[in-house]
């Protein structure tokens, strides 16, 4: 009887905890349409707006997309590839986003866009703690599940529209296509010596299930992927590229490693990067753009869309680009 | 992995307490010391878990040792007549005390030599060898996870026994598991073996009641160190980076608020440390009971950090109190001072070494000795002028149990105490006095400066409310209303809506993710 009784108590228990949990996921499903940003601007509070103006342009039309952390948007400038070979292509990097933040942005990239090629910036794939990657996965999928998790702190700034779910708009462009102009010059004397410190080449278990996921979810939706190492004197390393090529191999994805070869792009470390090493400026991108943009035109078959009247805006953009840095075209 | 993080709240805690639930009662402790380990490794390195096995091994050891000297002197007592039996006893506990020396050693040597090696050699550097033209290197490194910590309550174990507080377990699992057990590793409690590795090694059936408690403990935690001391961190990082920038006001506000950070953030991890243990039904000493509330820092120190104050009252204060030189010391001055002296230098002198060793204990550097010592000479003031406070305060007919009157003496505690903050947390003493100073300059009572300091007005309102709920708290506490078990009693509609609202205010209002620094625990790099 006794023993009845403590299991009906038990189950009784189980059962509040399970309640108390189920309501608790339903608030938070509740409440994260109302802190989720209404527009993908920053007036609007959108994290990295620059990352995110894919959403701004037509669906289905960015045919190249780089992901990847803030390496990638100093090094690559979307509408220098499409003034040069006419290609779309769309820059989602955010500082220090990592394997995890990448396969969350490339499922939203992929809500409109179907990108025909997806470059991989792989520079923060190394880690020393499998802890750490662990924690870094379940914050990426609870802020991807539950928007309030990124957009908390947005309660500094609802307004009435914000309890509206029919008042989204996410259709922002971003005129630079997720690239930042930097034309400062802080030379690394020490050129390419760093590939010779030791640094940790660990990709923990964590990164790796999800960058297979990543590159899964590519090939699903028909694009392929290419690994892509900006020149980096603060992360790059001999030992780090060998796991990159390693990889690149065991996942059967193409490697382009600048900091092992700069492929006649006459990139130089004291003209092109704008603080000491870590990123490139606008003449590191340009060479490097040129690069890849001969790279695609070499390796795929994408579509010239310069004289496509449905894609006039991009030769607008490009102009103002140039004409806003102040740069000769 | 930080007690606040993902991984630590939900898979960890989550899949450690799965386990121990499934496992039989009589392997539970398996779980706990492999969870332990496991978090030992995940949080720091695996070759540094050879130094928490070396302290485990050696105190198991030690204390089997003294047990056996103990045992000896027992069975032969029978058969020794009274001299004999009064040499062997001498002779006995020189042997107890060279075991425990060696433990003290073994321990304290390697606290020493990893925490504290580089400081005495600056110090020695400057001292002794400058003037022989000779330096001792200095060298990189590691600080075992938690070392400050478990060091602590192993020699806590070793004296114990050596003192014949209880016998020495024969049990090594429970041992390891004292020292290592996960929620406690990081910054303590430093819980006594008699306070926990029972509790610890026994099994625990799931227990409702626990696991809940145990979990809003948790959420009262997350809500003082995420919602309160990581936003304050913001103002705090602005003003004391960037201190020349600053004067008045807006260097006091910094000061009160990093006492606000500290206190939140210290007693935040000490709720989360309490609440992980008690959903495995395990229950932790306490390490704060309401500080702000004390009318001296004597009784501020009661409060504060409790486990550590009581530790070195205990093993610092009681040991010199009780060694031969100090018991000639005191033989001296009663012999040569008067009754004024003989009452207060012999406990004065005790308490330098108490608070050498908590400033010492707190980091290896000059600020930590002098912040060590600052509270030292506050102390030794306070007794020696006792008598005359007594007679100011009789002679302007001061009724010290008026609540004004000890109100004031909350007041004056708190100042005392912020000064002590400012020492702690200024990267140099002279950083320390510049900004004492800069209190001074410029001051008025412009609240308006707030806004300068780094936060928005959005922050300093949640800080200022979280602050007044953590005092709410405190007051009901103190008047010996617990939270936790009143609302329990409520119904279950608005019990839940208190706990989704504690929930919720944490993941709304906390200080994290964009815009916000992760903010490692201050005491965890002790």
């Amino acid at each position: 009887m006794d023993n009845q009784l403590k299991k009906n108590s038990q189950i009784l228990d189980i059962s509040k905890i399970v309640i108390f949990l189920t309501i608790f996921v339903l608030i938070l499903k509740g409440l994260s349409p109302i802190f989720s940003p209404k527009n993908n601007s920053k007036a609007y509070g959108i994290r990295y707006d620059y990352a995110r103006g894919f959403y701004g342009e037509n669906p289905q039309t960015i045919d190249a997309l780089f992901i990847g952390n803030s390496d990638l948007y100093s090094a690559m400038n979307p509408l220098q590839l499409w003034h040069d070979y006419g290609y779309t292509s769309y820059v989602c990097s955010e500082p220090y986003q990592n394997v995890f933040g990448a396969y969350s942005m490339l499922k939203e990239v992929l809500t409109c866009q179907s990108p025909q090629v997806i470059f991989m910036e792989v520079d923060s794939f190394f880690s020393k703690k499998e802890s750490d990657d662990i924690d870094a996965a379940i914050n990426v999928a609870l802020k991807s599940s539950f928007p309030l998790f990124e957009y908390h702190d947005r309660w500094k700034s609802l307004k009435s529209e914000d309890f509206h779910q029919d008042t989204y708009s996410y259709n922002t462009r971003i005129r630079a296509k997720g690239y930042l102009y930097h034309d400062n010059v802080e030379p690394n004397v020490e050129g390419f010596s760093y590939m010779e410190k030791k640094r940790n080449t660990n990709i923990t278990r964590i990164s790796r299930m999800y960058l297979k996921k990543f590159i899964q979810l590519a090939k699903e939706n028909n694009a392929e992927v290419v690994f892509v190492w900006y020149p980096s004197a603060t992360t790059g390393s001999q030992g780090r590229s060998k796991t990159i090529k390693e990889l690149g191999e065991e996942f059967n994805v193409p490697v382009i490693d600048f900091n092992i070869n700069t492929y006649d792009t006459e990139f130089d470390w004291l003209t092109d990067t704008r603080d000491g090493g870590n990123h490139l400026n606008y003449n590191g991108a340009t060479k490097m753009t040129k690069y890849i943009g001969k790279y695609i035109d070499d390796h795929y078959n994408l579509a010239d869309h310069r004289k496509n009247p449905s894609y006039s805006q991009w030769n607008k953009d490009y102009e103002e680009f140039m004409r806003e840095n102040k740069i000769a075209y | 992995m930080a007690y606040t993080s993902y991984v630590y709240l939900t898979l960890f805690l989550g899949i450690t307490f799965l386990l121990y639930t499934i496992f039989p009662k009589k392997y539970k402790w398996v779980v706990l010391l492999s969870m332990s380990y496991l978090y030992y490794i995940a949080a720091s390195r695996l070759w540094l878990i050879i130094f928490i096995l070396m302290t485990t091994m050696s105190v198991y050891f030690g204390a089997i040792w003294l047990e056996k000297i103990n045992d000896l002197f027992q069975s032969v007592k029978k058969v020794l007549d009274r001299e004999q039996k009064k040499v062997f006893k001498e002779k006995l506990i020189w042997q107890k005390k060279m075991v425990v020396g060696l433990m003290l050693f073994v321990n304290l040597g390697t606290l020493a030599v990893l925490k504290y090696y580089n400081f005495f050699a600056d110090v020695l550097n400057i001292t002794l060898f400058h003037h022989i033209h000779k330096s001792l290197p200095f060298l990189k490194l590691f600080l075992p996870l938690g070392i400050s910590f478990y060091t602590l309550q192993a020699i806590s174990y070793v004296i114990d026994v050596y003192r014949g507080k209880y016998k020495a377990d024969h049990c090594l699992a429970r041992v390891a598991l004292y020292l290592s057990f996960f929620p406690t590793i990081v910054e303590g409690p430093i819980a006594r073996y008699d306070q926990v590795a029972h509790q610890l090694y026994e099994g625990h059936s799931f227990h409702y009641e626990n696991l809940t408690h145990g979990a809003q403990l948790i959420v009262w935690g997350m809500f003082k160190k995420i919602v309160i001391a990581d936003r304050a961190n913001m103002l705090v990082n602005h003003v004391f980076d960037d201190y020349i920038q600053f004067s008045g006001l807006s260097v006091v506000i910094a000061i009160v608020f990093y006492t606000i950070q500290l206190y939140t953030e210290f007693s935040g991890c000490m709720d989360i440390v309490r609440g992980s243990a008690q959903i495995f039904s395990i229950h932790l000493p306490e390490n704060f009971k309401q500080p702000f509330f004390s009318k001296s820092i004597n009784e501020f120190w009661t409060r504060w950090h409790m486990t550590l104050g009581a530790w070195l009252r205990d093993y610092v204060f009681y040991s010199v109190s009780l060694s031969n030189p100090f018991k000639k010391f005191n033989h001296y001055v009663r012999e040569h001072c008067g009754e004024y002296f003989t009452k207060l230098l012999p406990a004065t002198t005790a308490l330098l070494f108490v608070w050498l060793c908590n400033g010492l204990w707190h980091g290896a550097s000059i600020k930590y000795v002098m912040y060590g010592m600052y509270y030292y000479i506050i102390m030794v003031i306070g007794m020696f002028m006792e008598p005359i406070f007594l007679r100011i305060t009789k002679f302007l007919h001061i009724k010290k149990e008026t609540k004004y009157f000890q109100l004031f003496q909350i007041v004056r505690t708190v100042i005392i105490v912020n000064i002590g903050m400012l020492i702690f947390r200024a990267d140099t003493l002279t950083a320390a006095w510049q900004m004492f100073i800069s209190c001074f300059h410029n001051f008025s009572l412009d609240f308006s400066v707030i806004g300068n300091l780094g936060l928005d007005i959005y922050d300093i309102y949640v800080i200022i409310i979280g602050v007044i709920i953590v005092f709410v708290v405190g007051l009901l506490r103190e008047r010996g209303i617990h939270i936790r078990e009143s609302v329990a009693k409520w119904n279950i509609v608005f019990r839940w809506a208190f706990y989704l609202a504690g929930v919720f205010s944490v993941i709304i209002f906390g200080a994290y993710g964009y815009g916000y620094d992760l903010v490692s625990f201050i005491y965890a790099q002790f």
